[in-house]
């Protein structure tokens, strides 16, 4: 059975140059590209209008993004591998996190937004806690020491998992601080992980051009979702559960159905490389689900499911 | 990466110490020698270099250095204060170059002889007497030039369609296609050169990539037309990148005042070492600050390759640690964010996103097109391009 999705608005020449990440909140999709600015586009209303605009201090650009889920803090990472905090609110900076021995690639909020987890090239996380004025460290888990590319954190806050560009993939348990499992499968980059929702089953992805899903108790693969051509750069699930969007580096998403584990849509409306993709925070409005993507082309696209159909 | 010429040589480092410790004695045993202790006084300061005889100047570096050392090396004294003024300048030299030569030592760094000519231009009068200073310095400590951390300047060459002439206007050389030549030196060889002829201008990183085109009759495809190719030689023995030489960067730049219209393309591997190349022609080199508006071609358009413009991603390589330590610096310069670099900041920015760079040589080569073909095509684009601006 397929799905339908259909494109409802595009903002062409959304930054001046690619864009490399995005982020959802209730109210705004916020990008962040290579030109170092951070931009908030609203969301709810069509024509998605610039809301606002952060001018970061990553001269060399900005690759990485994540808003804590409670969207008070939003944290970018640079090429330079430091990251700042942001302030939802007011837009003002609240402080930055840089290390001259650490290049930061990849960062996360936990669920209940009170700390942030980071991957970088040396492959080991470090744990803040942002509650205060200053996040202050307070968790490291080690790794085999090749350049971690993702991480995200469980919604039940028990797990982080991190993807790296040797194929390496971890689950970390954030109470023991100890090593869950090291899941095997993946030979090429891992560019993309996931929890599910309900934080039963990670969904992994990037050069192998395959998502694997793992059950998070017993570390086995459940399934994989094979049809993208070239590498996945970017992968979420979206709030029920039930889909995995996927961006790749073949100029498509694809949405994914968990149950049937098959693809049952494709969009290739993209002149350039998908370089991230996220579900739109439409749960508890009335706007049907749908999903954002972002890329090489500089442009940002809505979409969303087809209703009544 | 502050200069064209210096790049990091990793294995090299405990030589380099021990070389420095014996240039710092050098400079020491003068300064003691000069003291006189029973009149409490200075006497002239001196050093013994071996002559090295020019006809061991070319020669490949174990060679170089056996020869210098054999009957052919004599001694001369080099003092300050000289008996002859021109005594007291070549002290300065070899001063002046001793200072260099343990710069490169203790930075682990590269420079070329026209570098050294062109920063000390107040005190050499010719590349020849900057050669010879080398030389004798590399024969006096026993070692090779390149241990010394300097190399040859690479050379431009170029291929296709030009005709040079002479300041009279008479014509001293047409270029019909194949044929390979040096890139003239404007001002020294008394020529300039007409390119009516011509719809573009191509500048290739690769010596190796450059040779395969113009045995394929690159500079008159049917769908491109006639043009002139520029590349520049590397010495493998001293494992040069292909950074451009002054003469080359100068000729460029003056084909571009001369012929504003000229498309000029620059095609260089999509690494951090092919976008530095392309910046070099473009911005100059930091090492030739003084000189960039004579040799900077700001007109120089990157065409490639592009990261992004494989149709297949086998044909990738691992961006290693040290390339993205170099990406990271260029980023951090000021030139990178000027408007005519965007595409360039754009392009290393991709290559540490994904963690991959790409050669031209294999370009291409999995759409079955071959690297000519997928150039080619880049050629075409860039060239309609052209004209819709016109």
């Amino acid at each position: 059975m397929s799905k339908n999705f259909f494109s409802t608005d595009q903002t062409s020449a959304a930054h001046p140059t690619d864009i490399f990440s995005v982020v959802t909140t209730k109210d705004y999709v916020i990008t962040a590209t290579g030109d170092s600015t951070i931009r908030f586009f609203d969301a709810l209303n069509t024509g998605h209008a610039l809301a606002h605009e952060i001018k970061t201090p990553h001269r060399t650009g900005i690759h990485h993004l994540s808003a804590s889920p409670d969207a008070d803090l939003v944290a970018a990472v640079g090429f330079d591998g430091s990251i700042s905090l942001w302030s939802l609110l007011d837009g003002k900076e609240h402080s930055v996190i840089s290390s001259p021995e650490k290049t930061f690639w990849a960062v996360v909020f936990s669920p209940d937004g009170a700390f942030l987890a980071a991957t970088g090239i040396d492959g080991n996380v470090t744990v803040w806690d942002v509650r205060g004025d200053d996040p202050v460290a307070c968790g490291y888990l080690e790794t085999k020491g090749t350049p971690g590319l993702c991480i995200d954190y469980s919604n039940d806050g028990r797990y982080i998992a991190t993807g790296h560009e040797n194929g390496g993939l971890y689950i970390f348990d954030t109470e023991t601080a100890r090593l869950s499992f090291s899941l095997p499968g993946h030979t090429k980059s891992v560019r993309a992980v996931a929890f599910s929702p309900l934080s039963k089953l990670l969904a992994a992805a990037g050069d192998s051009n395959v998502v694997t899903v793992y059950s998070v108790k017993s570390s086995e693969m459940v399934f994989n979702l094979a049809g993208h051509s070239q590498w996945i750069m970017s992968l979420d699930w979206n709030f029920e559960g039930e889909y995995i969007v996927t961006g790749s580096f073949d100029k498509t998403l694809k949405v994914w159905s968990v149950e049937q584990t098959e693809c049952v849509a494709t969009q290739a409306d993209s002149d350039g490389a998908i370089w991230a993709v996220k579900w739109t925070k439409t749960s508890g409005t009335s706007l049907p689900q749908g999903f954002v993507s972002v890329g090489s082309d500089k442009t940002v696209r809505w979409y969303r499911e087809a209703t009544g159909g | 990466m502050d200069s064209e010429a210096e790049y990091i040589i990793d294995d090299e480092l405990s030589a380099s110490n021990v070389l420095l410790e014996r240039i710092e004695c050098l400079i020491l045993n003068m300064l003691s020698n000069s003291y006189d202790s029973a009149n409490n006084s200075y006497k002239e300061m001196q050093i013994q270099l071996l002559n090295r005889r020019s006809s061991t100047y070319s020669m490949s570096k174990t060679m170089a250095i056996r020869k210098s050392l054999g009957n052919q090396a004599k001694q001369q004294t080099v003092s300050f204060p000289g008996l002859a003024a021109s005594n007291s300048s070549r002290f300065a030299m070899l001063i002046h170059t001793l200072d260099i030569i343990s710069n490169n030592l203790s930075n682990n760094s590269v420079v070329t002889k026209r570098d050294i000519f062109y920063k000390g231009k107040w005190l050499y009068k010719s590349q020849y007497e900057v050669d010879r200073m080398i030389d004798d310095i590399a024969a006096t400590l026993n070692v090779s030039r390149h241990d010394l951390g300097i190399v040859a300047s690479p050379k431009g060459i170029m291929a296709g369609y030009y005709v040079m002439k002479n300041c009279g206007g008479d014509i001293t050389k047409i270029g019909n296609g194949t044929d390979v030549t040096l890139v003239p030196t404007m001002e020294a060889d008394n020529v300039f050169i007409v390119l009516d002829d011509i719809n573009y201008v191509l500048v290739i990183e690769k010596e190796a990539v450059f040779q395969r085109l113009v045995s394929s009759g690159f500079y008159n495809r049917p769908e491109l037309g006639r043009a002139l190719l520029i590349t520049v030689v590397i010495s493998l023995i001293e494992d040069g990148k292909g950074y451009p030489d002054v003469t080359t960067r100068a000729f460029i730049r003056s084909i571009s005042k001369a012929y504003p219209a000229l498309p000029l393309f620059g095609i260089v591997d999509s690494d951090p070492y092919g976008i530095h190349i392309l910046g070099t022609y473009k911005f100059g080199s930091k090492a030739m600050a003084h000189e960039s508006l004579n040799l900077a071609t700001s007109s120089l358009l990157w065409i490639g390759v592009q990261l992004l413009g494989y149709a297949s991603v086998g044909a990738y390589d691992v961006l290693s640690n040290s390339d993205r330590k170099m990406a990271l610096r260029m980023l951090e310069n000021v030139w990178i964010d000027c408007e005519e670099a965007s595409d360039l900041r754009a392009e290393l920015q991709k290559m540490l996103f994904l963690g991959k760079k790409a050669e031209m040589d294999v370009a291409g080569f999995n759409e079955g097109s071959g690297m000519i073909g997928y150039l080619a095509n880049l050629l075409r684009i860039n060239l309609a391009k052209h004209c819709d601006r016109k």
